[in-house]
């Protein structure tokens, strides 16, 4: 059997709940409260008491528990995001993470960490970095190839990256929170089965300090590009979508988007860009659960999850829900 | 009817006008040419360029919106009994400006080459150089009848559909031609004047043109200065046209939108450099999509992007009209056509790198 699927997602998001308005006030904001609330922000999620190792474990071990898998049958873990040592630190600063770097610590490495952790015995740990907010896409799509190829049945995937403390919520006009992601991937499945992959990395904007301009330029036109082409890959069309599930970007950015690519903006799972902003750690996942949760996504639905990173990456999954 | 001696002509400094009245010159060794000019310095470097020929130029000092050009009673008396021929090609050519503004030099200046003209009692021709883009947010076929009831893209184009309305009014025996977007002088791609399409081709080339508003199949009707400068003079003493309107434009061969910015891609990526970069093509977008693009650049405070969507912004429009202008009229009185855009658009693209927008060339000059 070559279907390989999506089988369950469990998120943790941080405890602490801030308005777009108190941000403000803490100064974590580079742009007007009222113009990320234009935006479709509301509230994010901010770490306070917890590091990103932590709520991943708590994700993990609540989605094997949930779906009744042995820890013992998963061939693969992938971690994406956050690594040594950031990953254990409770709100660490900049100067605090790079001290840690000396000497040994930097080779206490989460992934494997959170095989021992969890059990999982048999999984060979894979992590992924340099993705930004495409680490879990990354993690996925090679779930799906290591399956595909007959390594493994069953993969983990999990992404946690929070904000420094105290940095600014605010990156390119989108407000984001600190949370982590959970992904089971495996052989078979009745649901999400991923029918496609597309990735388009333009490595000349590897340094988002420099030319941001041309940057924010090129999202729309090889947004466009990559759902078009991950469409055609697929065989489908935007009229046979079902739905779009986006990264939490600005929902005017989403506006625009839509219209580009000719699909309603009703048909764009926005729901969670006002409830939690947009995470590191894999919006796109999140909403996919979410969607499921609220009944909007049903069995047999074409979806596409599309994502943009820093680094550059744009990334698409084409799902049969 | 017999060729023109005396020629008025308004513009004669510009892009379009220089070309004519030295084409005219060349073309009627008898002629003699009176060219309006506000400015003597403008006057000089229209001697320069025109070499012998100036020698049949004369030099009229006056401002095209005053009330008589603001002529001497010594010009106007020298001019009147004389010209036979006007050509009316000053305008101001820029999208930006308010309708107020445009309609000064445009409708005002017109209304005065129309009084000057009946005044004129030799007069043959008045020939009143427009745009193609009269014809504002039609969209479809353009036939070279056609009236324009609007509305229009920006000011430009209204106020030049203004003008044409105020000489189609008078009794004079006129020609309206109407060129589309002239970009290069001729078909070895060579610019010497940019204009909005090369400001935008380098925002698309500098990897800053997000979105442009219009499909892939959206037709852009270019032309070369030559081939306007060309059907102008032809037209302008062609024994056969009384009054018309005739389109001096590629018509069935206009580019598309998606091969035109394919082909530029394609010429540019022949730079290892800017392959490198991996630039993709602007976005097509419908126009309520564009203008939520830019309402959304101009919320987001990135001055740089917010001045480049901004000065876009009455221009690339047009392209969410897609037209095709006839010019069945023109080719058969011409008995020639503009030369298809696909045959030398390359050659204008790789130029506008060769010489980075012709800042060499400003350089040089």
């Amino acid at each position: 059997m070559d279907d390989v699927s999506i089988r369950a997602v469990r998120y943790v998001f941080a405890g602490q709940s801030l308005s777009v308005a108190e941000l403000a006030a803490r100064g974590r904001l580079g742009s007007a409260p009222s113009l990320l609330e234009d935006f479709g922000f509301s509230n994010v999620r901010v770490a306070t008491t917890e590091s990103p190792y932590s709520l991943v474990c708590a994700a993990s071990r609540e989605l094997l528990a949930a779906e009744d898998v042995d820890p013992e049958s998963v061939g693969i873990l992938l971690w994406a995001g956050a690594g040594a040592p950031v990953a254990f630190d409770v709100r660490p600063s900049a100067a605090e993470s790079t001290s840690s770097h000396r000497g040994l610590a930097r080779f206490r490495f989460p992934g494997p960490r959170l095989q021992a952790h969890l059990g999982l015995t048999g999984a060979g740990v894979i992590a992924v970095e340099q993705m930004g907010c495409n680490g879990l896409f990354a993690a996925v799509r090679i779930a799906r190839a290591l399956v595909l190829a007959g390594e493994t049945d069953r993969a983990l995937c999990v992404s946690a990256e929070f904000f420094p403390a105290d940095a600014s919520r605010e990156a390119v006009f989108n407000c984001t929170s600190d949370a982590v992601v959970a992904v089971l991937v495996e052989r078979g499945g009745a649901s999400n089965r991923i029918i496609g992959q597309a990735q388009v990395t333009r490595g000349f904007h590897w340094d988002p300090c420099v030319g941001e301009e041309e940057l924010l330029a090129g999202y729309f036109p090889t947004a466009q590009r990559v759902v078009r082409d991950i469409l055609t890959r697929v065989g489908w069309t935007a009229d046979d979508l079902d739905w779009v599930i986006p990264h939490n970007v600005s929902l005017r950015s989403w506006e625009i988007l839509a219209g580009l690519l000719g699909i309603p903006l009703d048909k764009v799972w926005t729901g969670n860009i006002a409830r939690y902003g947009h995470t590191i750690a894999g919006d796109n996942f999140i909403n996919l659960h979410d969607a499921w949760q609220e009944g909007d996504v049903g069995p047999g639905q074409k979806l596409i999850l599309f994502s943009f990173a820093y680094g550059a990456h744009w990334n698409a999954l084409a799902v049969e829900a | 009817m017999a060729h023109p001696r005396a020629l008025f002509m308004t513009g004669a400094t510009g892009y379009i006008g220089s070309r004519v009245l030295a084409m005219l010159l060349e073309r009627l060794p008898a002629l003699e040419a009176f060219v309006l000019l506000r400015e003597s310095s403008d006057w000089e470097s229209l001697v320069r360029d025109l070499g012998p020929a100036a020698r049949r130029c004369t030099y009229v000092r006056g401002d095209l919106v005053q009330d008589g050009f603001a002529l001497t009673p010594g010009s106007r008396d020298l001019l009147t009994p004389r010209v036979d021929l006007v050509i009316h090609a000053a305008a101001d050519t820029s999208f930006s400006q308010p309708l107020d503004h445009a309609r000064l030099i445009n409708v005002g200046g017109s209304q005065q080459v129309v009084a000057f003209a009946r005044a004129c009692p030799r007069l043959t021709r008045l020939v009143h150089i427009s745009t193609a883009f009269v014809t504002g947010a039609s969209t479809g076929q353009i036939l070279e009848t056609d009236a324009c009831p609007g509305p229009w893209v920006n000011a430009y184009e209204q106020s030049k559909h203004e003008a044409e309305r105020a000489i189609q009014a008078s009794s004079l025996p006129w020609l309206i031609l109407r060129p589309s977007t002239v970009v290069s002088d001729d078909s070895s791609g060579r610019v010497s004047q940019l204009g909005a399409v090369h400001r935008a081709l380098r925002l698309y080339h500098s990897g800053l043109a997000a979105l442009m508003p219009g499909t892939a199949e959206t037709p852009v009707d270019l032309v070369t200065r030559e081939y306007v400068a060309r059907a102008v003079v032809d037209l302008s003493i062609h024994p056969d046209t009384d009054r018309g309107l005739f389109h001096l434009c590629a018509g069935n061969g206009a580019l598309t939108l998606g091969r035109l910015l394919e082909t530029s891609h394609r010429v540019w990526s022949e730079v290892p450099e800017w392959k490198r970069r991996g630039i993709d093509i602007p976005a097509l977008a419908d126009l309520p999509t564009y203008r939520k693009f830019e309402a959304s650049v101009a919320a987001t405070g990135n001055a740089r992007v917010r001045a480049i969507t901004e000065a876009l912004t009455h221009f690339v429009p047009q392209l969410a009209y897609p037209k095709t202008f006839e010019t069945r009229g023109a080719d058969s009185a011409l008995g020639y056509a503009a030369e298809p855009v696909r045959t030398w658009w390359p050659r204008v693209v790789r130029h506008l790198v060769r010489t980075r927008w012709n800042l060499e060339l400003r350089r040089a000059g």
